[in-house]
């Protein structure tokens, strides 16, 4: 077989596969969250009269994208976890994944077609969420952002929508019931979304780094780099990496595209590797 | 077409509190197989016995540990993984087929798996799905996901048919139709294994038998043959009002009887038990000698003898102890003897 006709085959599937995500309920609930978390943000962060406690400009579009990717992160990851916490392991218990894996297909295309789905399955509410982000910006603040921010913008929200399918479909290959898919899946969420910031002060105080005063440009140096250890971290740093000079990362870029490329090898080489010993 | 020869596959089992130190659990040991094209094949054991294990092993779906399995004279791993699988079709037990798709699509979706030009609906339609193609997963009859899963294993025309306990969930009539495509596929050169804990039920089917427990084939051959070797045959159940034989002897050397209890309207019931079985001259000649001397009889049935009896016969375990015990993750072998062996 051609590597034409087995790409063409693996994207088939994937779309098969993110058809299905695309008419689950689940959707329903990914579709209202990135509404209200994404179009909300950008509408309410790109109003004239508000105002944010953290020391970030608001003034150019470009900055308003910055700050409505927490809701991003918020949102669309939530999504992945939504729609990929069962991934495996719901084929794994009715008994679809024996006949899958019965099939003469290359267990490496059959992961790939099923990690392509569900990021297609996340990525485009979410784009389509940030598109309907910008044009409110624009209806608020009369600018667009260029074409370049805006691609420069989707690269990374791309991204991490990637790196959370590998790790929730590895999540849930791993996962032998329901109950355990949930709480990894969610498990991990909360990990990267809500507990890191604890994580890294945890560290710091560890690593004897100042913690009492969280401005600081000594524990903003360590945090950077701890940040490089969770996805969530990468996504913020890629972001911040396009602001202006005074709020850009101190560390420099090939650092921060390092790890964002070592993010989208090892989760994904992870997820293959153990679904090629897949067991029904 | 298929055979296996001293095929073991073990399941690693998490060593706690060292995980990273598997164990060897619960699996198949040494079995040995041999399928012709055109043949239909019963694979019967209890719970845990290792049928579900033995056939996705078969499938590809097991790496097993050690012996051979060939197909078509072939070793699979010369054949290679993938193209082996195309030549096996695999049915698992109770796919609770689920979500907002339709058999159409997912068949669809298996047709593009294996990247070729089978048609879906004419499966569909084979498996009597017609009226149905449309219908979501999630609103079918188990019956109804069993056909699909029946569909998925015919894509491809596969030379090898493994079917995990395929009549669960199938009404009477939907069972004997299965049982007539099943004959229809051997007959066109398919070789078909059916698992199930049935003997019953497969009696009715298949041209060949095996059995097995706690991992290992404890008996294999027709059904006859694993009768005899088990010395398990079928006894004749008769009832009927009255003359009553008094002893075994009434009806020749080598035949034990057994009273039991009258049903209503009956005045005897009695079984008769020979270890070469019954033949259609010998069943008339016991319908003669009670006839003869007076008796009428209401019923003449040959009954087979229950999995439970097999199994105790071929490990020489208590049927009682044989019932509802399951196999531990640590398989314990039951016999290294052949059947007809010395112990």
């Amino acid at each position: 077989m051609s590597r034409l006709t087995r790409e063409k085959r693996i994207l088939n599937l994937s779309w098969f596969e993110a058809r299905q995500h695309f008419r689950s309920p689940r959707m329903l609930a990914l579709i209202a969250l990135l509404t209200l978390f994404i179009g909300g943000g950008s509408w309410g962060l790109s109003d004239p009269h508000s105002a944010v406690t953290a020391q970030l400009g608001m003034d150019t579009p470009y900055e308003i994208l910055f700050l409505v990717s927490l809701f991003v992160l918020f949102s669309s990851t939530l999504g992945v976890v939504l729609l990929g916490f069962d991934g495996i392991s719901r084929k794994r218990l009715t008994g679809e994944l024996a006949i899958e894996l019965a099939q003469p297909i290359n267990r490496t295309d059959l992961a790939r077609a099923q990690l392509q789905g569900l990021w297609f399955a996340v990525f485009t509410p979410t784009a389509i969420a940030s598109i309907i982000g910008i044009i409110l910006i624009y209806a608020q603040m009369d600018v667009w952002p260029s074409v370049g921010e805006i691609i420069y913008f989707m690269i990374p929200t791309a991204l991490v929508i990637y790196w959370y399918a590998c790790i929730q479909l590895l999540a849930s290959s791993i996962a032998k019931d329901l109950g355990s898919s949930v709480t990894l899946g969610v498990g991990v969420w909360m990990l990267f979304t809500l507990i890191w910031l604890l994580v890294t002060a945890v560290i710091a105080s560890l690593m004897g780094v100042d913690v009492t005063n969280l401005e600081s440009v000594e524990y903003n140096r360590f945090s950077e780099i701890v940040d490089l250890f969770s996805p969530n971290g990468v996504y913020q740093l890629l972001l911040e990496n396009k602001l202006s000079e005074e709020d850009k990362p101190t560390m420099g870029s090939t650092y921060i595209w390092g790890a964002a490329l070592l993010w989208s090898l090892i989760p994904s080489a992870l997820f293959l590797a153990r679904f090629k010993r897949l067991k029904p | 077409m298929l055979q296996l020869s001293e095929v073991t596959f073990r399941y690693p089992v998490p060593n706690w509190p060292t995980p990273w130190v598997k164990r060897l659990g619960a699996g198949i040991h040494k079995v040995n197989l041999d399928v012709h094209s055109g043949s239909i094949l019963g694979l019967i054991g209890p719970n845990g016995a290792g049928k579900t294990t033995l056939l996705h092993t078969i499938a590809g779906l097991n790496v097993h540990d050690s012996g051979n399995v060939r197909l078509s004279g072939r070793d699979r791993e010369i054949l290679g993984w993938a193209n082996a699988q195309r030549h096996i079709g695999l049915m698992p037990e109770r796919v609770n087929w689920s979500g907002t798709s339709t058999p159409r699509e997912a068949l669809r979706r298996i047709v593009t798996m294996r990247g070729e030009g089978d048609s879906p609906e004419q499966l569909l339609e084979l498996v009597g799905m017609r009226s149905r193609m449309d219908t979501p997963l999630e609103n079918m009859s188990q019956g109804m996901r069993q056909r699909l899963s029946l569909a998925c294993a015919l894509l491809g025309s596969p030379d090898i048919l493994l079917l995990d306990e395929p009549m669960n969930g199938l009404d009477p009539v939907a069972q004997a139709a299965f049982r007539r495509l099943l004959r229809n596929l051997a007959d066109n050169g398919v070789a078909i294994i059916v698992s199930s804990h049935n003997l019953q039920e497969m009696e009715l089917f298949v041209d060949s038998l095996a059995i097995l427990h706690r991992g290992q084939m404890v008996s294999y051959g027709s059904l006859q043959d694993v009768e005899r070797a088990l010395g398990c045959s079928p006894s004749l159940l008769i009832a009927g009002n009255g003359w009553c034989p008094p002893s075994a002897g009434s009806f020749g050397t080598g035949v034990t009887m057994e009273m039991c209890e009258a049903w209503q309207g009956e005045e005897w019931r009695f079984t008769l038990h020979r270890n070469d079985g019954w033949t259609s001259d010998e069943k008339h000649d016991v319908l003669q000698a009670i006839e003869g001397a007076g008796g009428r009889i209401s019923l003449l049935q040959t009954v087979l003898p229950s999995l439970e009896d097999l199994l105790s016969a071929a490990t020489g375990e208590a049927a009682d102890e044989i019932g509802f015990e399951i196999a531990s993750d640590s398989m314990i072998p039951v016999r290294t003897w052949e059947v007809g062996e010395d112990e």
